[in-house]
């Protein structure tokens, strides 16, 4: 349940962390203030820096509602990065290989089985929990990075398109290309596909069976397992329908805007959509203000690159104080459970990490 | 009627109203507690006597009234304050880190630190090695916590209280979850306690610890005290028609046993413990019809907990078979073992029985959410369960609850209403239910002892878990005794039955029992096992 109280929180650390930005930018700028009116207000100035803010909220909706489903469940899905990587490349090669059908056949076989197939590498860590007991935690960020390597390899070799100068696969056909919204900007009909789906995990978790069981896990594991559920069913469910939002993120963002998957085409999309459901607090609508204020930060450093001496790497910086500012939130509330008198506060979420 | 002074303690004029679902906890109440007394703190579930004792130690703060410590007067507007005033309460949920030591545990929050301000952990171990001394347990300071049995952890929280310097030391409900033999620990300590000059308040439904122990003692009703004096002014009767304000209802007679159908049945079940090195339950078996209530005794640490989880499905079993209505439910789920008919209710209310923090509804749902008419096609339909929960909450008389609340805004005694209420209403045929009335007033407790009565009278079987053996005595046809993990006796109650002779099987100092042994209506026998007691 969000509260006004949590609101009041939420914007005490999306102000704190643009705080931090204007002081990293006021030590290390020449000019400070073109810096600070690029950075802050650029990606409002034209049609083209805001089409590419919202074209780069779209996969962190989508990854921050992947977030969602594995924290309200209480376990930590940390392997988004791989399961994106997964979901791109297996979307591209599908693609390809169905190249001659149309693309509305071609759209929800491609979805369907890169959702299940992340979804199954996410889904690996609850059974490995459930058979060996290996801390999801770990198995998700370890199993991720495999992932990514492997992929990368194949990219590399038999995945590779020998005219491109870099690591990457050939272009898929332009009729798979999502529409333009917003030409000259990135901004693509994809942000659809995400809101509804959005609002698809938003129903799920609230209406069905499952949602209540992800839930009821969530608050206590202890309790559910009494009251029937079978927890390890779940928390492999919640896992497996977390790394399915996570591929469909990236392969969106190839229909959307790549059109062909390289090395390291996710620039943290993964990482970022944690901190996207960490500021959402779980609630998948919320998913969508807090990725469009991360989007809102990235584009600021970009434009801020751009049009006055923001370096890519002050950009950096300040998005990584911003992400440490927006995870030091998980601290607060830890703070505020162990100082207050309330007896019935449960510590489950810190126990079960 | 009147305390003597001089007071360690003096409220006077107390008032609290609480703004989120208006109710008046507390209306203009005097408390007051002599020196180094032992002071009795009484009333029903919702007199007001947590809100008093939290405004005491800084949990609430008061809207009016004063509060006097050793005659001066103190604003206590946070613990860290009351500790300072020489404060500190025993809360009725622990609050300690189950993977912390004991040591950890006491230590936490006021640990020694050396120059350099890191934490002297010889320094502090010492003193509380001399407090673990002065209480004379045989506390395993580098044990972990969740290693410990409840009494243990009790009295950790005591140490760990008194260890800050604490003048006045309150405790809400500390026995129960104690054992009989636990309880007799603690009030040699408390006992000890006053003699080393402290000031105990001591909250507390049994009467019968209260007249043993205390000196004097305050009733509250209503937000306000109703009586106040020493104890030697009162007797049992005044003291709970004073709380109750009026005569308790006379008590169902006792039914007798009929020939009915065996319900749930264990047969030679064993269960390891978590580490499946020992067995914690050993071939027990046992046998529970229709129409009865049986009550299961034991000290803490014999695998009384075990094997009831055992029989409710939540802990693996390492041999033996359960039956439920003869269908062998062996290696099944929890759900598996609900869905044939099991209802049970933990000894853990609050971290096992009930999720605290998700709504009124949602604890009710969560054991049902999965059958018609709650669900269709994976879909909860929540005006059904919402309905369900409405008409529960009246039948329970369950206070102050909205169903969308989280269940953590309810008192103690009303979240006891709604696991009672959510596992009753599932209609079990077989209810397990650990200390039925644990932390409960009177008229709760005959609230849920009717509710008992009327679930063997339809039919079903009722085992209860009590540490409270005048419970287990006033409402079960047999008693059997779990010890060192076997059940060692199976009795017929009756009024030949004792509490020592029950004690002592308790304590593993019966004598071995003969077989068959039919004498005045309390029949004693040994079942299938070896004989073993010490």
């Amino acid at each position: 349940m969000v509260t006004l109280r949590d609101l009041w929180r939420t914007a005490f650390i999306v102000g704190a962390a643009l705080g931090f930005g204007l002081c990293v930018i006021l030590l290390a700028s020449e000019r400070p203030g073109d810096a600070i009116y690029a950075f802050f207000l650029g990606p409002f100035s034209n049609a083209y820096f805001f089409g590419n803010l919202l074209a780069s909220a779209i996969p962190l909706i989508l990854t921050g509602a992947a977030a969602c489903v594995s924290f309200s469940a209480s376990v930590f899905n940390l392997g988004l990065e791989g399961q994106v990587y997964l979901g791109s490349f297996l979307g591209v090669f599908l693609t390809c290989r169905f190249g001659e059908l149309p693309p509305l056949v071609v759209y929800p076989l491609v979805f369907a089985i890169v959702f299940c197939c992340s979804g199954t590498l996410a889904a690996l860590s609850g059974y490995l929990k459930r058979a060996r007991n290996v801390n999801v935690l770990i198995s998700t960020l370890l199993i991720s990075y495999i992932t990514i390597y492997v992929v990368d390899a194949l990219i590399e070799t038999v995945f590779i398109d020998p005219t491109a100068g870099l690591a990457a696969t050939p272009y898929i056909h332009d009729k798979f290309l999502f529409a333009r919204l917003l030409p000259p900007s990135d901004l693509h009909s994809g942000l659809f596909l995400a809101l509804a789906l959005t609002i698809i995990l938003r129903i799920i978790m609230k209406k069905s069976a499952l949602g209540f069981e992800i839930t009821l896990t969530g608050k206590s594991p202890v309790f559910a397992r009494y009251a029937g559920v079978s927890v390890s069913k779940v928390l492999t469910l919640s896992l497996f329908i977390s790394g399915g939002f996570a591929g469909i993120a990236g392969i969106t963002d190839i229909y959307g805007i790549h059109g062909r998957m390289f090395r390291g085409f996710s620039s943290g999309y993964g990482w970022n959509g944690i901190a996207v459901a960490l500021i959402a607090k779980n609630h998948p609508l919320w998913v969508i203000p807090a990725a469009l204020f991360f989007a809102y930060l990235e584009n600021g450093a970009n434009v801020g690159a751009l049009l006055a001496d923001i370096t890519p790497e002050m950009a950096r910086t300040i998005q990584a104080t911003i992400f440490f500012t927006v995870t030091a939130d998980a601290l607060f509330s830890l703070i505020r459970k162990n100082k207050g008198g309330d007896a019935w506060t449960p510590s489950s979420t810190v126990s079960s990490l | 009627m009147k305390t003597v002074g001089p007071y360690a303690i003096e409220m006077e004029g107390i008032s609290k109203v609480f703004e989120t679902n208006r109710t008046v906890a507390l209306d203009r109440a005097r408390f007051r507690v002599s020196k180094g007394a032992i002071h009795a703190l009484v009333g029903e579930n919702g007199a007001g006597k947590s809100t008093l004792m939290k405004i005491l130690c800084g949990l609430e703060r008061k809207n009016a009234g004063e509060i006097l410590v050793d005659g001066i007067p103190k604003e206590i507007r946070s613990v860290k304050e009351a500790y300072a005033n020489g404060i500190g309460m025993v809360n009725q949920q622990f609050h300690l880190i189950e993977d912390y030591t004991v040591l950890e545990n006491i230590l936490l929050g006021v640990e020694k630190t050396n120059r350099w301000g890191l934490i002297d952990r010889r320094e502090s171990a010492k003193e509380v090695q001399k407090l673990i001394e002065m209480s004379r347990l045989e506390l395993p300071a580098g044990r972990k916590v969740s290693e410990l049995t409840m009494g243990q952890r009790q009295l950790v929280e005591i140490l760990r209280i008194l260890n800050r310097a604490v003048e006045i030391l309150i405790l809400d409900e500390p026995t129960s979850v104690l054992s009989p033999r636990e309880i007799d620990w603690l009030f040699s300590i408390i006992r000890e306690l006053r003699a080393r000059g402290k000031t105990i308040i001591f909250i507390s439904h049994r009467l019968d610890e209260v007249f043993e122990l205390c000196d004097s003692i305050t009733i509250l009703r209503n937000g306000r005290d109703i009586a106040e004096g020493t104890l030697s002014d009162f007797d049992k009767k005044q003291v709970s028609f004073l709380m109750i304000g009026e005569p308790l209802g006379a008590l169902n007679p006792k039914r007798s046993p009929k020939q009915c159908p065996v319900l749930l049945r264990a047969e030679n079940l064993s269960v390891r413990d978590a580490d499946r090195k020992t067995e914690v339950v050993r071939s027990v078996n046992m046998m529970l019809r229709g129409h009865e209530i049986a009550a299961l005794v034991g000290v803490s640490n014999n695998g009384k907990q075990e094997l009831v989880e055992a029989l409710s499905g939540l802990r693996e079993t390492s041999s033996g078979n359960i039956y439920l209505k003869d269908k062998k439910m062996t290696g099944s789920t929890p759900r598996g073992f609900r869905k044939a008919g099991i209802a049970f209710i933990p000894e853990d209310r609050v971290r096992m029985g009930a999720s605290v923090s998700s709504s009124v509804l949602d604890n009710i749902l969560a054991t049902k959410y999965f059958e018609a008419p709650y669900t269709k096609r994976g879909w909860i339909n929540r005006k059904e369960a919402g309905k369900t929960a409405e008409s529960l909450i009246r039948e329970y008389r369950i206070k102050g609850a909205s169903v969308h609340a989280p269940l953590a805004t309810l008192s103690g005694g009303n979240i006891q209403r709604v696991i009672l209420a959510r596992e009753i209403s599932s209609d079990p045929s077989v209810l397990i239910l650990c200390e039925p009335t644990w932390g409960l007033d009177h008229r709760s407790c005959d609230h849920i002892y009717e509710r008992l009565y009327e679930l063997a009278e339809s039919g079903k079987a009722v085992l209860i878990v009590s540490s409270y053996l005048d419970e287990a005595l006033r409402l079960a046809n047999r008693i059997f005794v779990i010890y060192k993990g076997e059940i060692i006796a199976e009795l017929e109650n009756s009024s030949s039955l004792t509490k020592i002779a029950i004690g002592e099987l308790m304590l593993g100092l019966g004598r071995p029992l003969s077989q068959g042994y039919e004498g005045d209506g309390s029949s004693i026998k040994a079942g299938s096992f070896d004989g073993h007691t010490s």
